[in-house]
C-alpha cells in the first residue's frame, strides 16, 4: 500500500519540482505559469485569511440546490415514465430532443426570465443535471426483472409494496449512477453560471483572477475546484458502496 | 406514425399555448417572444448566413478539440492498458485530474492562448480526453490474453504489437468512447463561447440576449438543440449499423 | 374433491391472421392432494399451461377453476416455483429475508419474522446460509431457497415449472425426494412441469403428456407405484419401466 502511494506521488512531485526549477530559472513566464510554490502560497493565504470560504460555500450550496432539485424531479419523473406507457409515448420524443441539449445554452434564456439571480443559477443547474438521473431512473424501472414482477403478482403484493420492496431496490443501482453523474454536471454548471453571469463563487473568482492577471490565484482556484470535484466523487463512491453492498460485491 | 403524432402533442400544445398567451398579453414580449417571431428571426439569420457561420465556428472548435482528445487519449490509454508500471505511476495522477471540472480551465486557457479557436479547442480536449482514454484502457485490458501470447510467440516488437494486435482489437470499444466524447465536445464548445469566447453559436446567443433580441436568442437556442439532436441521431445511427456489432465481436 | 378444473382452455397469441394457437382445447382436472406431472416436447406450451393455472396469463377461450373460483389473476393460494431461480430471488435481500417476503404484512413481525423464516430454512436445510446473499449460493441451494419461500406463503397448490431442469443429477434427485415428502406432509396439490420423463413418472400420481403445435393433451396415465417412492427401488420397478417404455414411445412419436 505504502509503495503504491509513493509510486503514485512520484510523477506529480517530479513534474512540480521541474516546474518550480524552471520558473526559478526564469524559463517560464510568471504571468502564464507561476511557480507551484507561488500558487501554494496564494492558496494558503486564501485559506488563512478566510477569503476562500465565502465563494466556496456559495458554489457548493448553489450546486447542491440545483442537484437536489434535479435528482428529486428526475427520479419521480423517471419512475412515472418508466411505469406508464402513456407518459412514455407523450414525453419520450420531447425528452429525446432535450437530452443532448447543451445545458449552458439555456443561461441567456434563464437570465431573461429570472434575471441575474441565484434562482436563475439554480434553475440552470437543475435543468442541466436532471438528464442523467431521469434517464437512468427510467432505465432502472424499465429493466426490472420480469420474473420478479411475476413473483410479486403471485404474492398479491399491493402496488405500494411492489414499489417499495421490488421496483425501488431493483432500480437503485441505476438511479445512483445517474445521481452521481448529475452531481459532477451540477458542479460544472455552477462554475459556468458564476463565470457567465457574475454570481459570487469560485467560478467568478478564477475568471476575475484571470482578468487581473493574478495567475497564482487563478491556479489556486483551479486546484480548489479540482479537489472539490475529487472529494465529491470520493464521498459518493463510499455512499454507493454502503448502499449497494449486494451489487458491488459481485 | 401514431407514436410520432402522440410525441408531438406535448411540444405542439406548448408552442400554441405560448403563442396564444403572448398574443393575449399574458407573457411579456421582452422575456418570451412569440414563437412566430422566433421563426421569422431564425429564418432571417439562416438566410443571411450568420447562423451557419456561427454553427461552423462552433463545430470547428469542437472537432479540433475532439481530434486533440483522440490524439492524446488513445496512445495514453493504450500505454496504461498494456503496462502495469504506468498504471502504478501515471494513472493515479490522471485519476486526480479527471474530476477537475473542465470549465475551471476556461480562464487558464484564455490566459495562455487568448481568444479564438485554440483556447476553445483546448478546453474541449480536456473535457473529452477522459472518455477516450478510459475506453481505450478498458478495451486494451479486456483484450484476450491469447492474442498477447500469439504476439510473444512471433517475437513482435512492442511498436508492431501495438499497431498490429492491440489497436485493431481495441478499435471497436475505443469508437464507443469517442462516440461519448462527441456529445461532450459540442456541449463544452458552446459553453466556452457563452462564458468568454467571442465566436460561434454560444456567443451569438449572448449577444442576442444583451442586445434585447429575445426572438433571435430563442431561435439560436432551438437551433443549438437541433444541431445537438442531429449529431446525436447520426451517432446512434452509426452505432446501430457498425459499433454494436463490432463491440460484441471484439469482446468475444 | 377437485382442486383445479381446466375446462376447454385455448390460448392464442396475436390477433387476426397473425394469431398463433399455443394451447388448444385443454381439459384437465387435478384432485385435491394429487401430484400431477406434465411432460411434453419443447414448444408444447407446458410452461404456458402452468402460467395459466397461476393466473399470470388469461386464456383466450375456456376457463380454469380452483375450488369454485375462476382464476383471473394470481393468488397466494397458488405458489409458483420458477425454473430460473437466479432471477426469481431478490438479489439485494439476504436468504432469510427472501424467505420472509411472503410473510411480510401478515401478523408476524420483527424478530418473529426472521425466526419463522429460519424455521422454513431449516426444513430445506439452509439455516447455515440465512445471512448470505443469493448469488453466494450454488444453483441447487438457490432453488431450495425459492422452495422455502413458496412454503412461506402456505399454498394449497404448488405450481412447479421445471424446477430442477438446470441442476446436476445428484442435486436433482435429492430435491425430488424433498418435494415429494413436503407435498405429502402438507397435503398440497402439485402441478409439476418437466421435460424429464423419469422425473415425471417418479414424482407423479398421474402423468399428462402434451403434444406440440398446438399444445394439446395427448395422453393421461395413472402411475400405480407405491408411495413413498425410492430412488433405487422405484426406478427399478417393472411398472416404472413399463410406464417409461409407453411414454417414451409417445414422446418419440411427436
Amino acid at each position: 500500500m505504502l509503495t503504491r502511494i509513493i509510486l503514485a506521488l512520484l510523477l506529480p512531485l517530479i513534474l512540480l519540482a521541474l516546474w518550480q526549477a524552471a520558473a526559478g530559472a526564469g524559463m517560464l513566464s510568471p504571468a502564464y505559469f507561476p511557480a507551484p510554490l507561488q500558487t501554494l502560497d496564494a492558496l494558503t493565504t486564501s485559506v488563512v485569511t478566510g477569503k476562500l470560504w465565502g465563494p466556496f460555500a456559495a458554489t457548493a450550496w448553489r450546486m447542491f440546490q440545483g442537484w437536489f432539485a434535479a435528482s428529486l424531479a428526475g427520479v419521480i419523473l423517471g419512475a412515472v415514465i418508466g411505469f406508464s406507457r402513456t407518459a412514455r409515448e407523450l414525453l419520450q420524443p420531447t425528452l429525446e430532443f432535450l437530452r443532448p441539449f447543451p445545458a449552458s445554452a439555456v443561461i441567456p434564456a434563464a437570465i431573461l426570465i429570472f434575471g441575474l439571480s441565484n434562482a436563475m443559477a439554480v434553475w440552470v443547474i437543475a435543468f442541466g443535471s436532471i438528464w442523467p438521473v431521469l434517464l437512468s431512473t427510467l432505465h432502472g424501472f424499465a429493466a426490472i426483472e420480469p420474473r420478479l414482477k411475476e413473483v410479486s403478482a403471485a404474492l398479491e403484493m399491493r402496488p405500494v409494496d411492489y414499489l417499495r420492496k421490488v421496483a425501488l431496490p431493483s432500480a437503485l443501482p441505476d438511479i445512483f449512477t445517474g445521481v452521481r453523474i448529475s452531481l459532477s454536471i451540477a458542479l460544472i454548471l455552477a462554475v459556468v453560471v458564476e463565470m457567465q453571469s457574475a454570481q459570487p463563487g469560485l467560478g467568478q473568482n478564477i475568471l476575475l483572477a484571470q482578468r487581473m492577471y493574478r495567475s497564482p490565484e487563478l491556479y489556486a482556484g483551479i486546484v480548489v475546484l479540482g479537489l472539490f470535484g475529487l472529494a465529491i466523487s470520493w464521498v459518493l463512491e463510499r455512499v454507493e458502496q454502503r448502499l449497494l453492498a449486494w451489487k458491488i460485491r459481485r | 406514425m401514431k407514436a410520432l403524432a402522440r410525441g408531438l402533442i406535448l411540444p405542439a400544445t406548448a408552442v400554441i399555448g405560448w403563442e396564444l398567451a403572448s398574443r393575449a398579453g399574458v407573457l411579456s414580449l421582452d422575456t418570451f417572444s412569440r414563437p412566430s417571431d422566433v421563426v421569422v428571426a431564425g429564418a432571417a439569420a439562416f438566410v443571411d448566413g450568420s447562423l451557419l457561420l456561427a454553427t461552423l465556428q462552433t463545430l470547428q472548435a469542437a472537432a479540433v478539440g475532439l481530434c486533440l482528445a483522440i490524439a492524446l487519449g488513445v496512445p495514453i490509454g493504450m500505454i496504461i492498458g498494456v503496462s502495469a508500471a504506468t498504471r502504478l505511476t501515471v494513472a493515479p495522477t490522471l485519476e486526480v485530474l479527471r474530476p477537475v471540472p473542465p470549465v475551471a480551465l476556461i480562464p487558464l486557457s484564455l490566459l495562455i492562448l487568448g481568444f479564438g479557436v485554440s483556447m476553445e479547442a483546448a478546453v474541449v480536449a480536456f473535457a473529452c480526453v477522459w472518455s477516450v482514454m478510459i475506453a481505450t484502457t478498458a478495451a486494451v485490458r479486456s483484450m484476450e490474453g491469447r492474442l498477447a501470447e500469439v504476439a510473444r510467440a512471433l517475437e513482435m516488437r512492442p511498436l508492431a504489437y501495438m499497431r498490429k494486435i492491440v489497436l485493431p482489437a481495441a478499435l471497436a470499444r475505443i469508437a464507443v468512447g469517442v462516440r461519448v466524447a462527441v456529445g461532450i465536445a459540442l456541449v463544452v464548445a458552446v459553453t466556452v463561447e457563452i462564458v468568454v469566447n467571442p465566436r460561434g453559436l454560444g456567443y451569438g446567443m449572448i449577444i442576442a440576449q444583451q442586445s434585447l433580441r429575445p426572438d433571435l436568442m430563442y431561435a439560436q437556442l432551438l437551433w443549438i438543440g437541433f444541431v445537438g439532436w442531429v449529431i446525436n441521431w447520426g451517432l446512434l445511427a452509426l452505432d446501430r449499423r457498425y459499433l454494436s456489432h463490432f463491440a460484441n465481436a471484439g469482446r468475444r | 374433491m377437485t382442486a383445479i378444473d381446466i375446462r376447454d382452455v385455448s390460448l392464442e397469441y396475436g390477433e387476426g391472421s397473425g394469431a398463433r394457437l399455443i394451447l388448444s382445447d385443454i381439459s384437465l382436472t387435478v384432485r385435491s392432494g394429487e401430484f400431477l406431472s406434465v411432460i411434453g416436447p419443447s414448444g408444447c406450451g407446458k410452461t404456458t399451461l402452468l402460467r395459466l393455472i397461476a393466473g399470470l396469463v388469461t386464456p383466450t377461450r375456456g376457463a380454469i377453476l380452483c375450488g369454485d373460483r375462476k382464476v383471473d389473476r394470481p393468488s397466494r393460494d397458488r405458489a409458483i416455483v420458477f425454473q430460473d431461480y437466479g432471477r426469481a430471488l431478490l438479489p439485494w435481500r439476504k436468504i432469510w429475508s427472501n424467505v420472509a417476503l411472503p410473510l411480510e404484512g401478515g401478523n408476524i413481525q420483527g424478530a418473529a419474522l426472521r425466526e419463522r423464516a429460519i424455521e422454513l430454512l431449516k426444513v430445506m436445510r439452509l439455516e447455515a446460509v440465512a445471512d448470505h446473499y443469493p448469488d453466494q449460493l450454488s444453483g441447487g441451494m438457490q432453488q431450495r431457497v425459492q422452495i422455502a419461500r413458496s412454503l412461506a406463503q402456505e399454498p394449497k397448490i404448488w405450481l412447479m415449472d421445471e424446477p430442477f431442469g438446470a441442476l446436476d443429477a445428484i442435486t436433482r434427485q435429492q430435491l425430488q425426494d424433498e418435494v415429494a415428502r413436503l407435498a405429502a406432509e402438507r397435503n398440497m396439490t402439485v402441478v409439476f412441469i418437466t421435460h424429464d420423463l423419469e422425473e415425471a413418472i417418479y414424482l407423479g400420481d398421474r402423468v399428462v403428456v402434451l403434444g406440440a403445435h398446438p399444445g394439446r393433451v395427448v395422453e393421461e396415465i395413472s402411475v400405480d407405484l407405491p408411495k413413498p417412492r425410492d430412488q433405487l427401488t422405484t426406478r427399478e420397478d417393472p411398472r416404472f419401466l413399463a410406464h417409461r417404455h409407453h411414454l417414451f414411445g409417445l414422446l418419440q412419436g411427436h
